[in-house]
């Protein structure tokens, strides 16, 4: 239906915006900006590949995205705990 | 007529166009914090959350259910993560750890202790009222590495040690130390081993010393 293509096209849209919000976030200098910043990009770099995937069926856009969001969050854990430490 | 599955198509376009409106108006929030502005980061890790649960709507509107439900359970740890690391890390306004002032106006309300601790700190403080010795007395000299006899840690920022020195009938009690993070903790400790504790600043001792004949 043309309504769900449409409606995915904008989201991948605003995905891009979010995307430069991102860079801009892990470019400030900070460490803890970084950390925001890189975990932020994962994010919506995962959700542009379930979409992207979605229009143009492409399976293993899927697995990506999930090995994306799995180990974002793990390296965001781990880097967190690091940090802490020193 | 609308059918089921026509019906099901437009939910998830809205659906994932709401997620879009979020999304873009969460990126507008995060570039207009500004860099100096206070707690500023703690603000954009909470708009953080919003573009998370925006996701997670996506991901249901793209039929991705384990992908969100996944999402929805480690997205507030992950937020917790990075506020974590930037209150322990960077934060000299909030962080007790890295702003000193912070931790020595609060360390001596000792508000890091738990209650067990806190009351063992007390009966301490009430023992050195009923002596009522001068700081003066000390003498930290005298003080070497077989007089330690007690030494508590309460936590990786706070020691308590009891010292007791002996010179004739005189035993002198030195009690609280209170330090700053571990690697002065340490320092100390190495000294302690060397039989000397000199090195000790007055600043890192807090509470009363005592002599009892």
């Amino acid at each position: 239906m043309e309504i769900f293509l449409f409606s995915q096209y904008v989201f991948i849209i605003a995905l891009i915006i979010f995307l430069f919000a991102a860079v801009r976030m892990t470019t400030q200098g900070t460490i803890a900006m970084g950390l925001i910043g890189c975990a932020t990009f994962s994010l919506s770099m995962s959700l542009f590949l379930l979409t992207y995937g979605n229009i143009y069926s492409i399976e293993f856009y899927k697995d990506i995205a999930l090995a994306l969001i799995l180990l974002g969050v793990v390296g965001t854990i781990a880097f967190a705990i690091a940090l802490r430490r020193t | 007529m609308l059918g089921f599955l026509e019906l099901i198509e437009i939910i998830r376009s809205i659906l994932l166009i709401i997620s879009a409106i979020f999304i873009v108006v969460a990126a507008i929030g995060i570039l207009r914090i500004g860099k100096n502005q206070k707690n500023g980061i703690y603000g954009k890790i909470q708009i953080l959350g919003v573009v998370d649960m925006a996701g997670v709507l996506a991901m249901i509107a793209l039929d991705q259910i384990f992908l969100a439900a996944i999402y929805f359970i480690l997205a507030p740890v992950v937020a917790h993560a990075m506020a974590n690391t930037y209150y322990y890390g960077e934060d000299k306004e909030n962080s007790k750890l890295l702003n000193k002032s912070i931790f020595n106006k609060e360390s001596k309300s000792l508000e890091y202790t738990s209650n067990e601790n806190k009351l063992k700190f007390n009966e301490e403080c009430s023992i050195k009222e009923k002596y009522n010795i001068n700081k003066d007395n000390i003498n930290k000299d005298n003080i070497n590495k077989n007089n330690i006899n007690e030494e508590r840690s309460f936590n990786k920022n706070l020691v308590e040690s009891n010292l007791i020195g002996n010179e004739d009938d005189n035993y002198t009690i030195s009690t609280i130390k209170i330090n700053d993070n571990e690697n002065k903790i340490k320092e100390e400790n190495s000294n302690r081993g060397n039989g000397s504790l000199k090195n000790i600043s007055e600043e890192n001792i807090l509470g009363e010393n005592k002599v009892i004949k």
